[in-house]
């Protein structure tokens, strides 16, 4: 096992392998304040300023991952870029025709989602269809 | 469009990975290219003819 997922990180190319150890930290940092906001969004003697520093801190770390990631995109090479611009493309694509169909839907009163359920969902939406363009690219480009 | 790229890499004694390395890319577009799934960029193709010491035109072919 440990052999197999040392050839798989041998495999990968030097710019993908620095974008994966930079990421580590960021990831670590995301779960840890994801679980601080659940617990303070359930503790009522929160004031509000601390309640909206402890739900917004989550996004400076996605921010700081999503710069480990155009650093990524800076130092790779160009069909390794290319199926990464295909994947966020398509992503994009995939996340606004989504986000249209919802925000009809929801005018038209045909559905009535919770917000939190369709920002939820447009952000796997987003982050899924990225993940599936990119994995079929790469099956692409053995 | 076809390419000459495999066979002057194993001239060479090369593997996939080696040439990667010399052309700083990934194994990965090396294969691409050698199977002709992926046009280089011309910076990479004169990058790939100077490392095997000829011209684009003889190392890619174009299919018409």
């Amino acid at each position: 096992m440990t052999r197999l997922a040392g050839r798989y990180w041998q495999s990968l190319s030097p710019a993908l392998r620095r974008y994966y150890r930079a990421s580590v930290w960021p990831s670590v940092a995301f779960v840890a304040l994801v679980a601080l906001h659940e617990w303070a969004s359930r503790q009522p003697g929160l004031s509000a300023s601390l309640r909206t520093a402890v739900a917004l801190a989550p996004v400076l770390v996605m921010a700081w991952m999503f710069a480990a990631y155009l650093r990524f995109l800076r130092d790779c090479d160009e069909l390794e870029r290319r199926i990464e611009l295909d994947a966020l493309a398509w992503a994009a694509g995939i996340g606004l025709l989504g986000a249209l169909a919802a925000s009809l839907l929801l005018d038209a009163g045909v559905v009535a989602w919770p917000a939190r359920q369709v920002a939820a969902v447009f952000g796997l939406l987003l982050v899924g269809a990225y993940g599936l363009v990119r994995g079929l690219l790469h099956r692409r480009y053995p | 469009m076809n390419n000459r790229m495999r066979e002057l890499r194993e001239a060479q004694g090369w593997s996939q990975g080696e040439l990667a390395e010399r052309l700083e890319v990934s194994r990965q577009t090396v294969n691409a290219l050698e199977t002709g799934k992926y046009d280089p960029s011309l910076p990479l193709a004169f990058r790939i003819a100077r490392l095997f010491s000829g011209s684009i035109e003889t190392i890619f072919i174009p299919e018409d």
